[in-house]
């Protein structure tokens, strides 16, 4: 029940922007392949031609502010915000995981908005200032969500962990004294397989200072 | 026979512990299989079978060997592909983007075959076969005739049909791999599984190369649940491609591949008639089931599930049923959930229909003591008394509530080969190094927390490390014994540790070793306390030469078998047919129960995953197309924040018995507990998951609550 969420993302205009323009790196533009999805499985045992050749591909130079410091990096305009920091800058704290905008792993503070970093292109995060979770804190100079996280042990394999804390984190800026059932809908966009929601909710509770509001 | 630390010296063992790689993972630097970037690095990608079934005629890989950044190919030179998602061809680029394109380019010829997507269509005269030795493989017990009969001469028999779904394991970290070759011969592997060792030898023999010359790396990963063993088609295509293109290749898999090709726990469709004597005593059971694991086998359950069904009167037939969909592997207690929910839901109908509370009709005919005392702690907690609907679904108004229960055992136990080295290095520092791997159960800091205890220190001394297959072999992660491998070995080792640090200790204070004990930090002679060193100023004893001890797994430190039970509070719907989990309470023991939190998390998790199954998730196949129609994390449901209800976990400890397993018992007894509370509520009966409001409704329509 991953695409309830995510209220404080701008409304999701990412998804065909970015099927479209994957389309034309791959010659396949058309309803079928909009209609279809992208993923190579989906490849129709059909021969599509490549019109536009990766390498003819112009690349765009990006400004990215990332946790207070400039990043200017070369992309292919296909290229997928969350791609560019895991791969080209290793900000690997965001995770990739349904690389759909379902599942909120990826989520990263753009101009102060969450947003799903596998939903975007990374030219259209160009000037931005990012925050990921490798700004909220260190090991040794933890910030108070990340203590509170391993306080009570709000995860178990951590795959999903750095999205919820940067939900959270959005979630406190906006609404600091929100109660459990504001925090459960904030945080609907993100999905914990590991099932971890019960000390998540604690976390996100004693943040707001509304600790006995399990 | 070992024994753990009396009480007294437990500053860390059995209590509330956060994580020791907490902070690493909570600020992004906690380093995954996915995460691994080299220099170099290419990016592989699966072509896979977009049909169930098919010859294939030819695969073409010329367009897409041209195409500009495409640096190695592999055909897998199938022949024929038996589901969709089969994996026909790989590619490795210089970006994903371009693999993906690269894929696009390939050329397959297929040749469609009639194919099977259900149990029904596969078990029927002359259907498609999935492989030539025929869909069905049956499993007979018991005589039908003299069941039957038992039945038919007892004071109570019921009846019905119960249906559990297939459900994917959805890990959140895909499977897969970053494969480095460093020369001909040596293969360096970043991989997210649940076999670091095991890893090893899959790499070493399918290379025919030294084992010395595999190195596995799995420091953190992203969950497995049973679906990461092997190092699949996904880890042997990235290490080839990594081979012939010369250069580093990381290959994970996508969310559709994970839906589509790397395990699901099978269905069970359970036909079941109970019968019990005047006092509640079942008298016979008696069974025709089947289930399916796709291509794979393993759809059995074990049947009867925990309750005391006696000698001779218990008839099963049961057909593992093979479709054209992907194959199953093991997933969190095999076959349990299944068995469970319909035994659960039988037991339950014959309780009332016996006019017996199900709660005293299970302490009736469950012969586990342990259980026995739980049902009691259980009722309690949840409220049974005063929350129980004598007339099920008698509530007023449409959202009536009602509570149920179930019930769950497991196995456990620990691996006698795990191998643990401990050193202590003259600056007091202290490591502990085995090569298991923690898949979030909080194994690293199980070791973590015994180090220190045994030795009498300080956490903040000790470094627990895992993950690599360089270090002693451990077992792989299955079947709940990662703990009682791990932590009986680890402390046994720090005591032979222990021991050589104390004989120059010893000498340097005059007395003998045994008389020594450590504490606090302190080591002091338990005949005149008088006579104590600090830790720190023993380690500089050693003068420079640290100890380095490497030991096993000893007996006395774990056992195996466990016993819990969970009851459930809903909130039904009558006219929405929407389920509310709103109270969850488990009572689970687990012999002894090392660190209190990451325990908590474990058992939280598992609940959320049964109830996940039992009301939302469902592999759903189009029996016309044999394709998935929800390989997506959106039309999948997985329960989230909003379907949470509250939690109350009760850690049934019995210490005595050491270490056992905690992954797998808890996820066992979550949906027939709902289900049953489901039927309290509102007096109808649903047998089939997952229990969306259209099923839930159906029930109400065939008999349950009047509005
Ligand atoms: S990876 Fe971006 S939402 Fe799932
Ligand atoms: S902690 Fe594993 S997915 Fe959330």
């Amino acid at each position: 029940m991953s695409n309830r969420g995510k209220q404080d993302s701008p409304p999701g205009s990412g998804i065909n922007r970015r099927k479209f323009l994957k389309g034309i790196g791959t010659g396949l533009v058309g309803s079928a392949t909009l209609s279809q999805g992208i993923l190579p499985e989906d490849a129709l045992g059909q021969t599509p031609k490549a019109s536009a050749r990766s390498s003819d591909i112009e690349l765009a130079v990006v400004r990215l502010k990332i946790n207070g410091k400039t990043h200017t990096v070369e992309v292919e305009p296909r290229a997928v915000l969350l791609d560019v920091l895991r791969e080209k800058l290793q900000f690997t704290g965001a995770k990739k995981v349904c690389d759909l905008g379902e599942c909120g792993a990826c989520t990263v503070i753009l101009n102060g908005e969450t947003v799903y970093a596998c939903m975007m292109l990374a030219i259209d995060a160009d000037g931005a200032s990012i925050e990921t979770v490798e700004g909220l804190g260190t090991p040794q100079k933890m910030h108070p969500i990340q203590q509170k996280f391993v306080e009570h042990d709000a995860y178990q394999c951590g795959f999903c962990t750095p999205g919820f804390e940067m939900s959270i984190k959005s979630l406190i800026d906006k609404h600091p004294d929100a109660d459990l059932r504001t925090i459960k809908k904030s945080l609907a966009g993100n999905t914990c397989r590991c099932g971890a929601y019960p000390h998540i909710f604690q976390v996100a509770l004693e943040l707001t200072g509304k600790k006995g509001g399990m | 026979m070992a024994q753990w630390m009396p009480l007294e010296k437990r500053k860390y063992v059995g209590k509330k512990i956060p994580r020791t790689d907490g902070p690493a993972k909570v600020c992004g630097t906690a380093k995954y299989a996915y995460d691994i970037v080299l220099p170099g690095m290419l990016y592989g990608r699966i072509l896979r079978s977009p049909h169930p079934h098919a010859y294939i005629k030819n695969v073409d890989l010329s367009a897409a060997r041209k195409h500009p950044g495409v640096k190695a190919m592999i055909d897998l030179n199938k022949y024929t592909v038996r589901y969709q998602g089969d994996e026909i061809a790989a590619v490795a680029a210089t970006s994903m983007d371009i693999a993906e394109e690269a894929l696009r380019l390939i050329r397959v010829e297929y040749q469609r075959l009639p194919h099977v997507a259900t149990e029904q269509d596969a078990m029927a005269e002359n259907a498609p076969r999935v492989f030539e030795r025929g869909n069905v493989a049956w499993d007979n017990a018991g005589d039908k005739e003299t069941v039957e009969k038992i039945l038919a001469a007892s004071a109570h028999v019921v009846e019905d049909e119960m249906y559990t779904q297939v459900q994917v394991h959805n890990c959140l970290e895909p499977h897969g791999c970053v494969a480095l070759w460093e020369g001909d011969d040596k293969l360096k592997v970043w991989i997210s599984t649940q076999a670091v060792h095991g890893n090893r030898g899959d790499f070493a023999s399918l290379f025919d190369i030294p084992e010395e010359n595999v190195e596995i790396i799995c420091e953190y990963m992203g969950g497995g649940f049973g679906s990461k063993f092997p190092i699949g088609v996904e880890g042997k295509v990235c290490a080839r491609l990594a081979r012939q293109a010369g250069r580093p290749v990381k290959l994970m898999l996508t969310r559709k591949g994970e839906y589509l090709a790397v395990g699901n726990r099978p269905s069970a469709l359970m036909h079941l008639k109970l019968g019990c004597d005047s006092a509640g005593k079942i008298t016979g059971m008696w069974q025709e089931s089947h289930g399916t694991g796709g291509i794979g086998s393993g759809a059995g359950m074990p049947l009867p599930y925990v309750y005391h069904v006696p000698k001779g009167a218990y008839y099963k037939k049961h057909g593992s049923v093979r479709i054209n969909a992907g194959s199953a592997r093991p997933q969190r207690a095999p076959g349990h959930p299944q068995a469970e929910f319909g035994m659960d839901i039988i037991v339950d109908q014959l309780a009332y229909k016996a006019g017996i509370d199900p709660v005293e009709f299970r302490i009736i005919n469950d012969p586990n003591e342990t259980r026995k005392r739980q049902y009691k702690i259980g009722a309690e907690r949840i409220g049974w008394e005063q929350k129980f609907n004598k007339v099920p679904g008698s509530a007023a108004g449409h959202k009536k509530r009602g509570v149920g229960l179930g019930v769950g055992r497991w196995g456990g136990g620990g691996a006698r080969s795990t191998k643990v080295t401990v050193e202590i290095f003259p600056d007091g520092r202290v490591t502990a190094t085995t090569g298991t791997q923690d898949l979030g159960s909080g194994v690293r800091t199980l070791i973590h927390q015994i180090t220190a205890d045994a030795l009498g220190i300080s956490m903040d001394w000790v470094t627990p490390r895992i993950g690599r297959s360089s270090y002693p072999p451990s077992t792989a992660s299955s079947g709940s014994i990662t703990t009682g491998s791990v932590t009986p070995a680890v402390k046994n080792t720090c005591d032979s540790a222990k021991k050589q640090l104390y004989e120059k200790v010893a000498a340097a204070l005059g007395v003998s070793p045994d008389d020594l004990e450590g504490a606090n930090g302190v080591i002091r002679a338990r005949s005149d306390s008088g006579k104590s060193v600090k830790w720190k100023e023993a380690c500089a004893l050693l003068q420079g030469q640290q100890i380095s001890v490497t030991d096993g797994w000893v007996e006395g430190l774990s056992s195996s078998g466990v016993a819990g039970v969970q009851f459930a509070e809903v909130e039904v719907d009558v006219e929405t047919g929407r389920i509310k989990p709103v109270k969850v309470v488990a009572v689970q023991d687990f012999g002894l129960c090392i660190n209190r939190i990451t325990s908590l998390s474990q058992i939280n998790g598992a609940i959320i995953m049964g109830l996940s199954w039992a009301l939302s998730e469902d592999r759903t196949l189009d029996p016309n197309t044999g394709t998935m129609v929800n390989p997506n994390m959106e039309n999948y449901k997985l329960a989230g924040t909003m379907e949470m209800p509250e939690f109350d976990i009760v850690i049934d400890e019995q210490p005595e018995r050491g270490v056992i397993g905690l992954g797998e018992p808890p996820r066992v007894p979550t949906a027939g507990a709902l289900a049953n509370a489901v039927y309290n509520a509102c007096g109808a009966r649903v047998t089939r998951m997952p229990m969306t409001p259209d099923v839930v409704l159906a029930a109400l329509k065939k008999g349950g609550a009047a509005r």
